[in-house]
């Protein structure tokens, strides 16, 4: 094995590459060169125990609250779909669904699942169970069928990617299923995204180097789904025993992977640095890489794909704790719903100083977190503990423009700044903000220690808020307006009543005397009668 | 020389003729119509939208008008506020004036929630809201659509169980902000 590595890392020395290159791996813009010392590394995977309450926040990629598919008190097993995208961790009795601090910078309450764990851990019986190839197969077959004349294979395709439960394992957290399905349009590359380029983050090296031929296996079927022309796997070349563990189980698999050494650097497995890295391509502002027949699927979830192909739905993840104030670093595989304070405490690492803060997601893309009671989600990659040092103050911007020099997406960091600083959101539009991924190359090399991402965030929010604020206006306008004509209507409804109501009474006002008379007839007929 | 002559009149002519076609072939008065149209929706465009007719019209887009139209002040509108006032004064052209506290005062954004277990359903409230965002039925429960309610305050005077009440919207994941780096 080490035979092996010391001649991967030859050929990656020769890998290596100046920054102008007309073959892949391209350069990107940009980024930096980091630190790249993983400590998580250490232990391989430590496997986590089930938490005797689990919390399931029931909200969408898209900040959309979900309906839940279960009711207070009801038993669940572990693999039951809860929710669109959310199956039950283990098994156990729904406490109740109420509102939950969620990891979310500003802690926000969300309404959750409450899950009791009974200890029992007993995955859902499947009545009749497919091996993983015929499962594929079955899913291959409704996938390829025509769009219109088979609806219905579709939903079914839908639904099963559905319960797999599936979200994107690099941090974003968007949802495979969907993500697969856009792959209909065709794809021509499918990158499998290995490249795992933030300092402290190790997870998805850990899970390469403990199960190579898992994820093997869950690329070839993704391949084999996707029907993808071709499929890289980028892994960066500070990770040479995962490159070498990679390596050996690509070969065991149908599908013809290509394994692309990227150079390390900050951030290549961000999805656009990525795409441009393999493919030389480069996606604009607010385009998609579908529309270019590009695909990034993280390694990870590659492996929870194979996993849920053998009916074990995500519902859980490796997440790397680091930081400079922790403790014991590890990777940790564990449940989704497990509170973030229970993992530092099943991995000794709670004995946290007093004067630290902990931290979701990286050194560079995460942020500080103002409670440790949260759950952990699909998108949690990683956990910091940081020694909370007085923090630099900024001062005024120097016009160095080193900024601009390590933005990935390309943009102006420092004009951007200056536009936000003003509240000119709409010249921040203009100069793409939204193409700004939040890596935080600028706050790194800033001499004046601007918080430029913290900036870029807040401008974006602002810019999203003002839009939802101005559609809700123009929204309550519409409904105004129709209800100003429905009311209109019902007036001039009312009138043309009355109007003529009036008129027939007008008309019949010499009552028929025939028919008068005979009614009177009547009336006294029947007086007449009662009579003695 | 003469040739030069006939062609400047010939000229003149030609720019004449065009002029009185081009005056003939609308009807008199509909570029100020069409003007008056426009500036009616940009004024429309900054106005709040909240139909609460605290202006003393019955709504946003009355409002724009008789500020177009009649020249009404711009500092008739509490729910925008001061930024409203800005924003009217800097497209019209006028001086920027203080709210006229008369018809109201600058608030919070709040939006209106009904007690369901007092609520006795008498649909008075949904003829009174101006963006219908109250649903329910005749001796039904009635709720507020909070998504939808601009904070108008017209479903309170017709309240004959007094159970709706303002209270400052909830945050959602997609409404939640970063805050302003200092």
């Amino acid at each position: 094995m080490s035979k092996m590595i010391n001649a991967l890392r030859m050929r990656i020395k020769d890998s290596r590459f100046s920054l102008h290159r007309n073959q892949p791996p391209f350069a990107f813009h940009g980024g930096l060169k980091l630190d790249t010392t993983k400590r998580a590394l250490a232990k391989g995977i430590v496997e986590l125990p089930v938490p005797p309450t689990l919390v399931l926040p029931l909200i969408s990629y898209a900040k959309q609250p979900l309906s839940p598919l279960i009711v207070k008190g009801e038993t669940v097993q572990r693999g039951q779909l809860l929710a669109e995208g959310i199956v039950a961790p283990t098994s156990g009795v729904v406490r109740s669904i109420e509102k939950h601090e969620t990891i979310h910078p500003g802690a926000l309450s969300i309404d959750s699942i409450v899950l009791d764990s009974d200890g029992l851990d007993s995955r859902l019986v499947e009545p009749n169970k497919l091996s993983s190839d015929e499962r594929l197969e079955e899913l291959i077959a409704a996938f390829t069928t025509d769009n219109v004349a088979n609806a219905g294979d579709q939903k079914s395709v839908l639904a099963t990617l559905h319960q797999f439960a599936l979200a994107g394992l690099g941090g974003a957290g968007f949802p495979t299923a969907e993500k697969l399905m856009a792959a209909k349009q065709g794809l021509h590359t499918l990158i499998i995204n290995a490249a795992e380029c933030e300092p402290e983050i190790a997870c998805d090296e850990a899970l390469m180097q403990s199960a190579s031929d898992c994820i093997s296996k869950g690329i070839d079927a993704i391949v084999k789904l996707t029907q993808c022309e071709s499929c890289v796997l980028a892994i960066e070349d500070s990770k040479p025993s995962a490159i070498a563990c990679m390596e050996l189980s690509l070969q065991n698999i149908d599908s013809s992977v290509q394994l692309m050494i990227i150079p390390t650097r900050y951030p290549a497995g961000a999805e656009s640095p990525l795409i441009q890295s393999v493919t030389g391509r480069i996606i604009a502002p607010r385009e998609k890489p579908v529309q270019h027949g590009i695909m990034c699927i993280n390694v990870a979830t590659a492996h929870a794909f194979w996993q849920a192909l053998n009916y074990q739905p995500l519902d859980s993840r490796v997440i790397s704790l680091g930081g400079r104030a922790m403790p014991n670093p590890c990777n940790v595989r564990a449940r989704f719903g497990t509170p973030i304070s229970f993992v530092l405490e099943n991995t000794d690492n709670d004995s946290l100083a007093n004067k630290s803060r902990v931290r979701a997601g990286g050194p560079l893309s995460g942020f500080d977190l103002r409670s440790t009671a949260v759950p952990v989600t699909a998108r949690t990659n990683c956990i910091l503990v940081e020694p909370s040092s007085p923090e630099t103050p900024a001062q005024a911007c120097i016009r160095c423009g080193y900024c601009a020099d390590v933005c990935p997406a390309k943009l102006l960091p420092q004009q951007l700044h200056w536009y936000t600083i003003a509240a000119e959101l709409k010249k921040c539009e203009q100069l793409n903000l939204d193409a700004c991924i939040e890596c935080g190359c600028c706050d790194v090399v800033c001499p004046a220690s601007i918080k430029l991402t913290e900036t870029f965030r807040y401008a974006k929010s602002q810019i999203g808020y003002v839009n939802t604020e101005q559609q809700k206006a123009i929204d309550a306008e519409q409904r105004f307006a129709a209800r100003e004509r429905r009311v209109e209507k019902r007036e001039l409804a009312k009138a043309v009543a009355i109007e003529k109501r009036k008129l027939s009474i007008k008309a019949n006002k010499q009552p028929d005397s025939t028919q008068f008379n005979a009614a009177l007839e009547r009336v006294r007929s029947r007086r007449g009668a009662k009579k003695p | 020389m003469s040739i030069f002559v006939l062609l400047m009149a010939l000229f003149a002519m030609l720019i004449l003729m065009g002029t009185v076609l081009a005056r003939l072939s609308r009807p008199a008065g509909t570029t100020e119509q069409s003007n008056e149209t426009m500036m009616i929706e940009k004024v429309n465009a900054l106005l709040p939208q909240t139909q609460c007719a605290q202006c003393g019209y019955p709504g946003c887009r009355p409002y724009a008008t008789a500020i177009i139209k009649e020249h009404a002040l711009t500092n008739r509108c509490p729910p925008g506020g001061d930024k409203t006032i800005a924003d009217l004064s800097q497209l019209l052209g006028t001086p920027v004036l203080a709210l006229d506290t008369d018809c109201g005062d600058e608030k919070p954004a709040l939006v209106a929630v009904i007690d369901e277990s007092v609520c006795i359903g008498c649909t008075l409230c949904i003829h009174a809201c101006p963006v219908d965002a109250i649903v329910g039925a005749s001796k039904l429960m009635h709720t507020v659509i909070s998504n939808e309610c601009t904070g108008c305050e017209l479903c309170l005077p017709p309240c004959p169980v007094d159970c709706i009440d303002l209270s400052a919207p909830a945050i959602t994941a997609s409404q939640w902000q970063w805050p302003r780096p200092v």
